[in-house]
C-alpha cells in the first residue's frame, strides 16, 4: 500500500455513496487546488468559488474515475478546466500566454509556469508558515527530525527509513507521528485554528 | 456533536492518531485502514488530527501551498454536496459481481425453461402440445397423435383455444389458396411438426 492507495480507499468509499469520504479528499487537497487556482485567477474571492466548483465537478465525475491516474492528477485537470470555464463564463478569455500555458498545464503540473499573482497577505502568510515549519523542525529531537524529513521531503517508505535509521518500522511510525504533531501544533496559531476545532 | 460521534480516551486517541499518520503515508494494512476510516467518520477529534497532519505535510513540502489554507472551503463543499445526488460507480459494485453472475445464470435458465415449456409446444402445432391441456379439452378439441409422438412433460402446458383456432384458420386458408405462394412452406412446416 502507498499514499495513492490511501486516496483510492477514499475514492471507492465515495463511489459507494459515502459523501463524508469525499470531504476528507477535499480537506486533503483544498490547499493544493487553491494554490493552483491562485496562480491562474487574480481575484481572491473568485479563487475559492472556482475551487468549490472544481470539487463539486470532481464529485459528479467521480463515479467514472477508475484510478488510472493518481486522484490528485485527475482532480488537477478538472480544476484547470474549471478555471478555463470561469474565464469563458465571464465573457473573457485568459490572457494569451496564460491560455497557452493552461493548455500545457492540463497535461502536466510542471508545465504550469504562470506568474504568481499572490497578494501581499498571502506572501506574508507563506513566509510565516515557512518560518514556523523551520522552527518546529529545528526543535524536534534528531531522531524525529530525521524520520519526518526522510518521509516528507525524500518520500522514503517506512521500511526504507527503518533501514536507514537502523530501527524497527514501528519506531519509525511513532517518530513520524510525533514529528507531525509538533509541526501541526506550531502551525495552529498561524492558521487561526484551535486544537479542538477543525482547520 | 451527534450521538453517533464518539470521542476516544487519551491513550486510544493517540493510538488512532498514530494509525492515521501511518495511513496518510500509505503504510497501514488495508484491513486496519477500513476500521480507521470508519472511526474517522465518528470521531471529530480524529478528524481534526487528519486535517492537522495534512496541513503539516503541505507546509513541509511547500510554504505557499500551506498558506493557501481556506478554512471554510471544506464546509462549503460539504454543504453543496448535501443537495447533490449520490453517484454510485458501477465499478464500486464489483463486490456483488458473483451475485450478478448467479442472477444472470438463473435468468438464462428460466428463459430457456419458458421457451421449452410454453413456446416450443405452441410452435409445434395443436397435435403435440396440449396433451394434458385442460383448456383445450374444455374447448372440445381432441388432438390426434401422430405415430411416435408421445406426449412429453413439456406438453403439459395449457394452450389458449383462440390460438388453436388461429392455427386451424391458418391451415385452412393456406389450403384454399388465399396465400398460394406461402402454402407450400406452411404445409411443409406442418408436416415436419407431425
Amino acid at each position: 500500500m502507498n499514499e495513492r492507495d490511501a486516496d483510492w480507499q477514499l475514492v471507492t468509499r465515495v463511489q459507494r455513496g459515502d459523501k463524508q469520504a469525499y470531504e476528507l479528499l477535499v480537506s486533503k487537497y483544498q490547499r493544493r487546488i487553491t494554490r493552483l487556482l491562485s496562480r491562474i485567477i487574480r481575484d481572491p474571492s473568485d479563487i475559492e468559488d472556482v475551487a468549490q466548483d472544481a470539487f463539486i465537478k470532481a464529485y459528479r465525475a467521480l463515479p467514472s474515475f477508475r484510478g488510472e491516474s493518481a486522484f490528485y492528477t485527475w482532480l488537477y485537470r478538472i480544476a484547470i478546466n474549471t478555471a478555463k470555464n470561469h474565464f469563458a463564463a465571464q465573457g473573457r478569455r485568459a490572457p494569451t500566454r496564460m491560455a497557452t500555458e493552461l493548455e500545457d498545464a492540463e497535461n502536466s503540473e510542471d508545465a504550469l509556469v504562470l506568474r504568481d499573482v499572490a497578494t501581499p497577505d498571502a506572501v506574508l502568510l507563506s513566509k510565516q508558515v515557512g518560518e514556523a515549519v523551520n522552527r518546529a523542525i529545528e526543535r524536534l529531537p534528531e531522531d524525529l527530525r530525521t524520520a519526518i524529513v526522510l518521509r516528507e521531503l525524500e518520500g522514503m517508505s517506512y521500511d526504507e527509513i527503518a533501514n536507514a535509521m537502523n530501527c524497527p518500522v514501528g519506531t519509525v511510525r511513532s517518530r513520524i507521528f510525533r514529528a507531525r504533531e509538533a509541526i501541526a501544533a506550531e502551525l495552529r496559531p498561524l492558521l487561526g485554528t484551535r486544537e479542538d476545532r477543525r482547520w | 456533536m451527534t450521538s453517533t460521534q464518539k470521542i476516544a480516551g487519551p491513550a486510544e486517541a493517540e493510538a488512532s492518531s498514530e494509525l492515521l499518520s501511518a495511513w496518510l503515508d500509505g503504510e497501514l494494512e488495508p484491513a486496519r485502514a477500513g476500521a480507521l476510516l470508519d472511526r474517522l467518520k465518528r470521531d471529530p477529534n480524529l478528524l481534526v488530527q487528519f486535517e492537522a497532519f495534512n496541513v503539516a505535510g503541505d507546509a513541509m513540502r511547500s510554504h505557499e501551498v500551506a498558506a493557501c489554507h481556506a478554512p471554510g472551503l471544506v464546509r462549503r463543499v460539504g454543504r453543496a454536496l448535501e443537495t447533490e445526488p449520490t453517484g454510485l460507480s458501477p465499478g464500486a459494485l464489483s463486490g456483488s459481481k458473483v451475485r450478478r453472475h448467479v442472477a444472470t445464470g438463473i435468468t438464462v435458465v428460466a428463459a430457456a425453461a419458458m421457451l421449452v415449456v410454453f413456446v416450443l409446444p405452441q410452435l409445434r402445432g395443436p397435435d403435440v402440445a396440449p396433451q394434458a391441456g385442460g383448456a383445450v379439452a374444455a374447448a372440445g378439441h381432441v388432438p390426434d397423435k401422430g405415430p411416435g409422438k408421445a406426449a412429453g412433460p413439456n406438453t403439459l402446458a395449457a394452450r389458449s383455444p383462440q390460438l388453436d383456432a388461429y392455427f386451424r384458420a391458418h391451415r385452412e386458408l393456406a389450403a384454399t389458396g388465399v396465400m398460394p405462394s406461402a402454402a407450400a412452406y406452411i404445409r411443409s412446416s406442418g408436416e415436419q411438426d407431425r
